[in-house]
C-alpha cells in the first residue's frame, strides 16, 4: 500500500483554498488581532495556522511571518517542537498486524452465510 | 488512488455483481487489510476487528446491488465497514470519551500561550521510547469522540487522502482540517504530560 505523508495535503484536488488561517489577520475575525504582520497572537497561530503551516500548503510571505513568531516566542518553539514531536509518535503507529488467515476466514465467513460466494 | 486502479475496482465491483465468485475474493484480497485496520481503530481488539472485517465484507456480498457504479467504490465500501464497527463497538459496554476542550492549549487573555503548559520533552531520537509513546498514543485517539477519531486514525495512521477522508466522512475540506488539527493537538497534549512528569516542568519554570 502507497503510504502518503500524513501532512502533505497538497496533491489532493478536491482541496479548497490553503490560506484560510489568514496569519496576517486580514479578514478581521472578532477577537483577532489588528492587521499587520507583527500582530499575530500565539492563540491564532497554534489554533488557525500550525497545520497549514506544517502541511507546506501556505504562501511563503505568510510561512516567513509565522517562523518569525517560532523563533520570537520560545512557548511557541517549544510547543511546534512537541507537536511535531507528536506527528512522529503517530507515525509509529503505520503498521497495523493483519491476521494471516484473514482473507481465507472472510471468503468462507461470507460462503457460509450467503449459501454461494 | 491510481485511475487503474479505479477501473479495476469497478470491474471487480461488476464481477461480484454478476456472481462472480472469484471476482469477490479478489476483491477480499485487496481490501480485508484496510478494513481490518479500519475496524481495528475502531474497536481496538484483534478478535472484534477481525469479526467487524467479515461482517463487512458479507454486508458488501449482499449490498452491492444498491452500489451505484458512477461513485468511488471504496468511498463507498469504507462507510460500511465504518458503520459496521461503530455497530458492534454500539453492542459492548462503552469507554466514556473525552471532552477534547479540557485538553487544548491553553491562552492569556491577550493570545499568549501561557508559557507554564506542560512541554513534551518528547523523546524524537530515541525509537524505542516513541514505540512506547505510539502505544499510549494510540489509547489517546481512542478515547476521542468519534468525529476526531476517525479523521487522525485516517489520516496519520492510515495515512489516507484528506479528500477521499471527507468523503468518506461527508464532510467538508475545512471541517476535516479543523477536526484533525485538535485532535492532533489532543494527543500532543496528553503525550506531554505523561513525558513530563511534574517536578521536571516546576524545574524548568524555575530556571
Amino acid at each position: 500500500m502507497k503510504l502518503r505523508d500524513p501532512n502533505d495535503f497538497s496533491p489532493s484536488p478536491d482541496s479548497t483554498s490553503s490560506d484560510d488561517c489568514d496569519p496576517c489577520g486580514e479578514t478581521g475575525k472578532a477577537g483577532a488581532a489588528p492587521s499587520g504582520h507583527d500582530e499575530i497572537t500565539c492563540q491564532k497561530l497554534i489554533l488557525e495556522c500550525l497545520l497549514d503551516y506544517e502541511s507546506g500548503a501556505m504562501p511563503e510571505e505568510d510561512r516567513r511571518h509565522l517562523e518569525r513568531h517560532f523563533e520570537d516566542c520560545p512557548p511557541c518553539g517549544k510547543f511546534l517542537t512537541s507537536y511535531r514531536a507528536t506527528g512522529k509518535t503517530l507515525q509509529m503507529l503505520k503498521p497495523c498486524e493483519v491476521p494471516a488467515a484473514l482473507a481465507r476466514a472472510v471468503v468462507a465467513f461470507v460462503r457460509s452465510r450467503s449459501g454461494r460466494g | 488512488m491510481s485511475e487503474e486502479q479505479e477501473t479495476t475496482d469497478l470491474d471487480l465491483v461488476r464481477g461480484i455483481k454478476a456472481g462472480d465468485a472469484d471476482a469477490f475474493e479478489r476483491m477480499v484480497e485487496r481490501y480485508h487489510a484496510r478494513v481490518y485496520s479500519l475496524s481495528y481503530g475502531v474497536l481496538r481488539n484483534a478478535e472484534d476487528a477481525e469479526e467487524a472485517t467479515q461482517d463487512a465484507f458479507l454486508t458488501l456480498y449482499r449490498k452491492i446491488g444498491t452500489f451505484d457504479d458512477t461513485k468511488k467504490f471504496f468511498s463507498w465500501f469504507y462507510r460500511v465497514a465504518l458503520n459496521t464497527a461503530y455497530s458492534r463497538a454500539r453492542r459492548r459496554p462503552s469507554l466514556p470519551t473525552v471532552a477534547i476542550e479540557d485538553y487544548l492549549p491553553r491562552f492569556q487573555s491577550d493570545g499568549h500561550l501561557a508559557a507554564e503548559f506542560p512541554d513534551g520533552g518528547i523523546p524524537v531520537d530515541d525509537d524505542a521510547a516513541l514505540r512506547e509513546l505510539a502505544s499510549r498514543a494510540e489509547g489517546f485517539i481512542a478515547e476521542l469522540p468519534p468525529a476526531y477519531r476517525d479523521v487522525i486514525w485516517m489520516n496519520d495512521v492510515e495515512q489516507m487522502a484528506p479528500a477521499e477522508i471527507a468523503e468518506i466522512l461527508e464532510i467538508s475540506i475545512p471541517a476535516f482540517k479543523s477536526r484533525l488539527h485538535r485532535a492532533r493537538l489532543y494527543v500532543r497534549q496528553r503525550l506531554a504530560e505523561i513525558s513530563s512528569p511534574p517536578e521536571r516542568v516546576a524545574a524548568e519554570a524555575t530556571q
